[in-house]
């Protein structure tokens, strides 16, 4: 079946994928393929999955999430999903669900707000380490 | 005496709308564990049997159910030249289980004729592609908002039978998902999912804690048990499966 895409808008040094609705597993799958190529094509530093326009997710959309997420994360992006709603986070308790390993943030704004205090903890890490070396 | 399965669908043409009596007709083959969509001859007294109990998932009233059993009943050869109907010798396949009978009452396609004048009271969607289990989800949650559950609610629900649909997508590949409304005890949603695959060995083994297959997080069940009150599995190796998951508007 051929789906509409899920577009990725980079934004500064970041990837944001915004998800509205029920998404089929084929998009997924693609969507994890492009993050992936996007990542290595360009030089993202992080990444950004917003939710809040999803009203379902099940074991396996959550699954295919956090292996997103985790993919990002291996190639050295910082993964961020964002906006899960609170019946949708409440249902994926309820399951026994969870996404370990994977940053969350309330919405896109906090998520961008994480990306950049992960940075700065970042480069004053570096900061610190090249002042040793000095 | 010809393939009976053209007279029977004809009659359940009189009380379902074409295509939902293709489906009443392959459900209650697949109860009966015959394969394929035909009934064979001199097997339409089993097929009334099983009928009987397929078709509380369809039609609600008992009077008008045992009309329409009573509409098939008379193709029998036997029927035809002797009316008083002696309840037939129910198959040996019953053993104990939940069936949806009891409880579900409320069936979806009752009184319309064309099927889909109202999604909020029930619907079927087979289940074959990934875009069918999104369906299947998002009928679900119509029914779910139709029976004024919670946001909440919904949300569980339409997770509960995206889960159930994926799970006849990723193991069996072919089936359907059946939503309707039930009133017995209370008002309240039932999804069943239906399928004729290699059915699930050991039930007990896919309920408990430990268990994660190969495809999921190991939650599928467990987690739509806890989504919904009640979920009940009927499986046996090699005839298929049926989950029935229930939720009362509470």
């Amino acid at each position: 079946m051929q789906e509409a895409r899920i577009p990725i808008i980079g934004l500064y040094d970041d990837l944001i994928v915004p998800i509205q609705g029920a998404i089929a597993d084929d998009v997924m799958v693609a969507l994890q393929a492009d993050v992936t190529r996007r990542i290595q094509d360009g030089n993202a530093r992080g990444l950004i999955v917003d939710v809040s326009g999803v009203e379902t997710l099940d074991s396996f959309m959550t699954r295919n999430l956090r292996d997103l997420a985790l993919s990002a994360r291996l190639m050295g992006v910082t993964a961020v999903v964002s906006g899960l709603r609170p019946a949708v986070a409440i249902t994926l308790v309820e399951m026994g669900l969870e996404i370990p390993g994977v940053h969350t943030a309330l919405n896109l704004e906090r998520a961008l707000e994480l990306l950049r205090a992960t940075r700065e903890e970042e480069a004053r890490d570096l900061g610190e380490l090249e002042g040793d070396d000095a | 005496m010809p393939d009976p399965t053209e007279d029977v669908l004809g009659a359940l043409g009189d009380y379902f709308p074409p295509a939902i009596a293709r489906a009443v007709l392959r459900s209650t083959l697949r109860r009966g564990e015959v394969a394929g969509e035909r009934i064979q001859e001199g097997e339409l007294s089993d097929f009334v049997a099983e009928l009987e109990r397929t078709l509380p998932m369809y039609i609600v009233d008992p009077a008008r159910r045992g009309e329409c059993v009573g509409r098939i009943r008379r193709l029998l050869p036997s029927e035809r030249r002797e009316p008083p109907p002696s309840p037939r010798p129910r198959p040996p396949r019953d053993t104990p289980r939940a069936p949806p009978a009891p409880l579900n009452a409320v069936a979806g396609f009752e009184g319309h004729a064309n099927g889909s004048s109202d999604r909020g009271s029930g619907g079927i969607v087979r289940i074959r592609t990934a875009r069918d289990v999104v369906d299947a989800c998002d009928l679900a949650r119509e029914v779910a908002r139709k029976l004024s559950f919670s946001l909440l609610d919904q949300t569980k629900i339409a997770t509960a039978a995206s889960e159930l649909a994926r799970n006849i997508l990723l193991y069996v590949g072919d089936g359907e998902l059946r939503v309707s409304v039930v009133e017995v005890p209370k008002r309240g949603i039932q999804i069943a999912a239906v399928d004729s695959g290699a059915g699930i060995p050991d039930v007990n083994l896919v309920m408990n804690n430990g268990y994660r297959s190969r495809t999921g997080m190991g939650m599928g069940l467990k987690g739509t048990k806890r989504l919904m009150d009640d979920l009940a599995i009927e499986s046996r190796a090699g005839t298929g499966t049926t989950v029935v998951a229930t939720k009362l508007v509470s």
